[in-house]
């Protein structure tokens, strides 16, 4: 089952701009209640990201995408211009980058890895 | 079948597919060597280093080996060669922090690493592993290749702190100089097991081409890897056969032949103690 991400920004027309042109990821509208517009994004093969200017509790500001390869998806995203606060760096679950949108939000590229043998 | 991927600032990657090959080199970068399949035998003066799947082995710019491969079957190699200037560029920035960059302060070149097999493993192997599928899939991206070889190098300092800097702080003996040269000659010992797995090899053999007495190899190599060279020849014999297991379709009792045991019941009990699973189980879960 996918997972849904809640993300607060300040503009979801900034928003969808940043997605769009600088990450290369589509987006697509959504209302999520009868007046809250959304902006639904596929971050990874399990997660969503629904983008909203209003507030609501289940909304975070560290986001977690999955990745296969994050070195491919670093130098991907740094020539489309995004800028990284931490680069790719190694911890024990596996390799992992960090930027931000321009909101302040904290997006993780996370290759996991599996270091135990058999 | 030969690929050659040199890149514009000279860091370069030779992947080859071959059942026969021999030549000389004079390596004019550093080298990082590795098998996919089969094995590759490199000469080094008089030490022989035979490269598995589990192991890689560096070469520093201007040393001399040759390089042998004879099999029924294709061996897969894929080595990567690093230009002088950027081995000394990342060797800066692994040893100077940002503020003593920006103050230009230099640290002496990067310096000559202990020529010799390391393990295949972890962050090691997913970088290689995917550097080689974008090779592979005719990836010319030069930023992200040179990515991929910037992490490369930072996983082999990691590899070669915890390989050699670490052991010689693990042997008792007070003088540095002393420490370092039995940990060349334990490292010799190393080769010579990893190397010769497959033969009826002995102790002595072993002391003889570290140079070391029986005693004294015995007592050091404990100190330095936390085990003795036969169980760490037993290691070597079962990484082996697990990559056996997993790529071909041998009979169990040819595996065992070829990894060096006599007999096929004390090795699947040896196996199951390892690794808790038997050799055909191990076999079927790989292969689903």
């Amino acid at each position: 089952m996918n997972q849904i991400i809640h993300v607060r920004v300040g503009h979801l027309k900034d928003a969808a701009n940043f997605f769009e042109d600088r990450l290369g990821m589509p987006v697509e509208d959504v209302m999520l209640k009868e007046n809250e517009m959304c902006l639904r994004i596929k971050a990874d093969d399990a997660t969503e990201i629904l983008l909203s200017e209003q507030h609501n509790r289940r909304q975070t500001s560290q986001i977690v995408i999955l990745t296969s390869d994050c070195l491919e998806n670093y130098c991907r995203l740094k020539a489309r211009g995004v800028c990284f606060k931490k680069g790719p760096a190694y911890f024990d679950r596996g390799l992992c980058a960090v930027f931000s949108d321009p909101f302040g939000n904290d997006y993780t590229l996370l290759e996991e890895r599996t270091y135990s043998e058999i | 079948m030969k690929l050659v991927k040199e890149l514009s600032n000279k860091n370069k990657i030779v992947v080859e597919n071959t059942c026969e090959a021999a030549y000389s080199q004079e390596n004019a970068a550093c080298t990082l060597k590795f098998v996919f399949k089969g094995s590759e035998e490199c000469s080094l003066g008089k030490r022989k280093l035979s490269i598995y799947p589990d192991t890689f082995a560096i070469f520093n710019e201007g040393s001399s080996f040759t390089s042998r491969i004879e099999s029924i079957t294709p061996v897969n190699t894929f080595s990567i060669s690093f230009s002088q200037k950027f081995v000394n560029d990342f060797h800066q920035n692994f040893c100077n922090s940002p503020e003593q960059l920006l103050d230009g302060k230099n640290v002496p070149a990067a310096p000559l690493f202990l020529e010799s097999l390391y393990p295949f493993a972890g962050d090691m192997r997913f970088n290689v592993l995917h550097l080689k599928n974008k090779i592979d899939n005719g990836q010319v991206d030069e930023m992200l290749i040179n990515e991929y070889m910037h992490h490369c190098l930072l996983n082999y300092y990691k590899i070669y702190q915890k390989e050699y800097v670490e052991k010689i702080d693990q042997l008792s003996f007070s003088k540095t100089k002393t420490r370092e040269e039995i940990l060349r000659r334990l490292t010799l010992a190393k080769e010579f097991i990893s190397s010769n797995y497959n033969q009826k090899i002995t102790l002595e053999d072993i002391a003889n081409q570290a140079c070391l007495s029986v005693n004294h190899l015995l007592r050091t190599f404990k100190e330095a890897y936390q085990q003795s060279p036969y169980q760490f020849l037993m290691q070597v014999r079962l990484t082996r056969a697990k990559n056996l297991l997993q790529t071909t379709a041998y009979p169990l009792h040819e595996i065992v032949s070829l990894i060096g045991f006599e007999c096929t019941s004390s090795f699947i009990r040896l196996f199951k103690t390892t690794y808790h699973v038997t050799p055909l189980k191990f076999r079927k879960s790989s292969l689903n």
